[in-house]
């Protein structure tokens, strides 16, 4: 069993210092790894950043994040990266990376993501050069999420994840009002995630929206914005298939 | 600012991706004016749905960052719904809610975030 702990939308800024920070310290009894599923800031500052670093620096797991849209809008998402990583935070972006727990490589593939809505009620590449550049982001961090899903598999990964801001469907959007659902997340994440195969996807942003989704190719989702896990963060358990738990490719 | 609605709560009275253009747009007296509402039609932000909507904006663009609030028109009044980080934070809102709401009765129902670890970890075997 693989522990995850994972939570977004934390929106930290100076006056939040050490408001998580309790919690995260007893982390390591339950879970292996931690997921920050963006929005860690409040306007993307690496003022702020600083204060999430701090929350998390020197935790006896590993911690991997995505950023999300207010972590954007400073417009200084590299300089968030920066003191981010600083704190031993691996922060991804169309990227994945392997964390090995108990002899088990398990992957993480992350990206922001983006919105345009879900199938059959979404935005085209057509019309207005701003409309097309809307869906064309979109479009292109999916594709950076399943070329790192899959990359992770090449990788002998025996459990894989997806980690996003925006949402992959709209189930865990319920509680949100119908007519955002688009800003909120894109079919194009999950058609990313099914196409590669994952065992969980996790991703934040709709902070009144419900935990518990999945995808049409059978994918679990959740998710774990703070307002919507009311926790410090929450913990999934996931099955290890034993055919690909292999001690030995720890050397 | 200038960024598409974010985590959507003030989307509420279908305004949420319209009003991105700015709180100051010339919006009140033309809606007023045209439906006969003369009470209302005084003030060029006598309109409580595009109130909410100003008061969304705020929200978002100013210290807070806040787009996490539901803001609904509920009969006379207006009832504001989400989760706020800190205490702080939660007088701030009601704050600007009062500001940008004058004469309307606002009814808030702001929870704290819960930051303590959770107690069971989900099996998703
Ligand atoms: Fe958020
Ligand atoms: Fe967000």
């Amino acid at each position: 069993m693989i522990r995850v702990a994972a939570v977004g939308d934390i929106h930290l800024g100076p006056d939040s210092r050490g408001l998580l920070r309790p919690a995260f310290e007893t982390l390591h009894r339950q879970a292996d790894l931690l997921l920050l599923a963006g929005d860690l800031t409040r306007h993307g500052t690496p003022e702020e950043a600083r204060v999430v670093a701090d929350e998390v620096a020197g935790l006896p797991v590993p911690v991997i994040a995505v950023l999300g849209n207010h972590d954007h809008h400073a417009e200084r998402p590299d300089d968030v990266t920066d003191v981010l990583r600083s704190a031993g935070v691996t922060v991804l972006e169309g990227e994945g990376t392997v964390v090995e727990v108990d002899g088990v490589r398990v992957g993480v593939a992350g990206t922001k993501g983006f919105g345009g809505g879900f199938a059959g009620r979404s935005g085209s590449e057509f019309g207005e050069p701003e409309m097309k550049a809307f869906v064309r982001h979109t479009r292109g961090l999916a594709d950076g999420l399943r070329g790192a899903l899959d990359g992770l598999a090449a990788d002998g990964c025996a459990v894989r994840i997806a980690l996003t801001h925006f949402s992959p469907v709209p189930d865990t959007l319920v509680g949100e009002p119908l007519e955002i659902y688009p800003f909120l997340g894109s079919y194009l994440l999950a058609e990313a995630v099914d196409e590669s195969g994952a065992d969980l996807a996790v991703h934040g942003h709709a902070h009144l929206g419900t935990e518990h989704g999945i995808t049409s190719g059978g994918v679990r989702v959740r998710n774990v914005a703070q307002p919507v896990i009311r926790r410090a963060f929450a913990v999934y358990g996931l099955p290890v298939d034993g055919s690909h738990t292999t001690a030995t490719s720890a050397a | 600012m200038a960024t598409p609605p974010d985590d959507g709560t003030r989307a509420e009275a279908g305004a949420g991706p319209d009003v991105t253009g700015g709180p100051d747009a010339p919006t009140g007296p033309a809606q007023s004016g045209r439906s006969g509402q003369s009470e209302q039609s005084a003030h060029p932000t006598s309109n409580t749905e595009y109130r909410i909507a100003h008061l969304g904006e705020r929200l978002a663009g100013g210290d807070l960052a806040e787009l996490g609030m539901r803001i609904e028109s509920r009969g006379d009044s207006v009832h504001i719904t989400g989760t706020a980080s800190t205490a702080h934070d939660r007088e701030a809102i009601l704050r600007l809610a009062a500001e940008e709401l004058p004469g309307i009765a606002v009814r808030a129902d702001i929870a704290l975030a819960d930051v303590t670890a959770p107690d069971h970890p989900e099996d998703l075997s």
